[in-house]
């Protein structure tokens, strides 16, 4: 009995092994398997390739009250601990977490032009970040809300802004 | 060279990766205002990523539970190790709270959580019903090579890379909130020089890690020392803390697969 286990966890461990590989590479087909990976059991581990992050994304939103659109707000998280981080980071969930759907979003918005522009605002990260912003206190029942994606860089005080995704107006639900 | 056993390597391994684990369930649950509603990781906002999933409640009366044992369960199996009778269970705990609170969160995972699962899993199937040597000794093999793949494949993504190769990958993420620290900024800011040398660096010690596996005992120091180089100042400097206690907690079993990799090649 042993034996048949051990022989089963081998082969179990032999093709994870090899799905790992498989998955290093961006292969088109590999995508209807890795589609089905729910559990995110198989890795891919570029770890800041080939092109890393070099700004820091911002999401933004704001209301549109009597046709006159209000200030934008920052759905933001305390500023992380520099000297703690290495050890106590708590902070780096969020942040990573808005990070990829902005990434997301604007791979989508590339990809979608020309007639299909609105597609774009179909796509999961798009509805992720629609739902997060939605839920934001100080909606009027029936008004208008649009959110953005704003990237900075550097530590600077005057830290440049540069503008790489605004959304459609949405209707906020009664 | 001396190695240790695999069973004492897979021991030391799921020790350190489940304290990391248990220190990460502490984080999430400093971060809980992320999962009400308004946050990332609201369910709301977790069902619009799973297209066609039924959106229900269940999961997230699960999220606080799942944290708890993850952070219980973790200390257990860092205190009596996973292939002793308590942290043979305690590790299974540990594995299903930890996949359940992950399956939750949906976002804002990184490499060092999946290579955490796949050790705990290993763990799991190297540990029950009763450990066996065949099944521990695949277990340190398999970690052994995903880390391997890991080290490789975030090396040759970096050569392949021009902004790397420039030597201006590091000074550009280094000046970000998200993963930056300003001192460290500063002293790259203006130094093309010394910014191609850590970047070059970086690769070398990422592509010709694994070749620790087949070659003298002073590359295995030297490349081990380097990684735990490597990690520690990603986390001083990036906040990367999550990644020495997946990646350096595996080196035990990188020492412990040095005979089967040389046997196998």
């Amino acid at each position: 009995m042993e034996s048949v286990w051990s022989l089963c966890v081998g082969a179990l461990f032999a093709c994870w092994l090899a799905g790992s590989v498989v998955n290093q590479f961006r292969l088109g087909s590999w995508r209807k398997v890795t589609a089905h990976d729910r559990f995110m059991l198989l890795p891919r581990w570029t770890f800041f390739a080939p092109n890393p992050g070099r700004t820091d994304p911002h999401l933004v939103f704001r209301d549109c009250r009597d046709c006159e659109p209000g200030p934008w707000r920052e759905i933001g998280w305390a500023p992380p601990n520099r000297w703690l981080w290495w050890l106590w980071n708590p902070g780096r969930y969020p942040r990573k977490a808005v990070s990829d759907l902005a990434a997301a979003v604007m791979t989508g918005a590339a990809a979608a032009t020309g007639s299909d522009a609105r597609l774009a605002t179909l796509s999961p990260a798009y509805i992720a970040l629609l739902q997060c912003v939605m839920a934001q206190p100080g909606a009027v029942s029936g008004g208008l809300r649009q959110f953005a994606v704003v990237h900075s860089r550097t530590f600077a005080a005057q830290r440049p802004l540069q503008v790489a995704f605004v959304s459609e107006w949405h209707r906020v639900e009664p | 060279m001396i190695t240790p056993e695999p069973l004492a390597a897979l021991d030391l391994t799921g020790r350190v990766v489940a304290l990391g684990v248990a220190l990460w369930s502490l984080e999430l649950l400093a971060v809980r205002a992320a999962f009400a509603d308004g946050g990332v990781f609201a369910p709301a906002v977790a069902g619009s990523l799973r297209l066609g999933a039924k959106q229900s409640r269940r999961p997230d009366r699960c999220l606080y539970p799942a944290l708890l044992v993850q952070l219980g369960a973790g200390v257990v199996v860092a205190a009596a190790g996973p292939m002793s009778q308590v942290g043979r269970v305690a590790v299974l705990a540990l594995l299903i709270a930890y996949v359940a609170a992950r399956q939750r969160r949906v976002l804002g995972g990184d490499g060092a959580e999946q290579l955490a699962a796949i050790v705990l899993v290993a763990a799991v199937l190297a540990a029950l019903p009763v450990p066996s040597s065949t099944r521990v000794a695949l277990a340190v093999g398999f970690i052994a090579a995903e880390v391997g793949l890991a080290y490789l494949t975030a090396g040759v993504a970096k050569a392949i890379s021009p902004m790397w190769r420039s030597g201006a990958a590091i000074p550009a993420i280094l000046a970000t909130h998200t993963h930056g620290h300003p001192v460290a900024a500063a002293l790259l800011a203006d130094r093309p020089r010394l910014s191609r040398f850590v970047c070059w660096s970086v690769i070398a010690v990422e592509s010709l890690f694994p070749l620790m596996l087949f070659g003298p005992t002073w590359l295995v120091v030297a490349t081990l020392t380097a990684g735990l180089a490597f990690h520690a100042g990603c986390a001083v400097t990036m906040g990367l803390n999550s990644f020495p206690w997946s990646f350096v907690g595996s080196y035990p079993c990188l020492l412990a697969a040095i005979p089967l990799a040389r046997s196998l090649f």
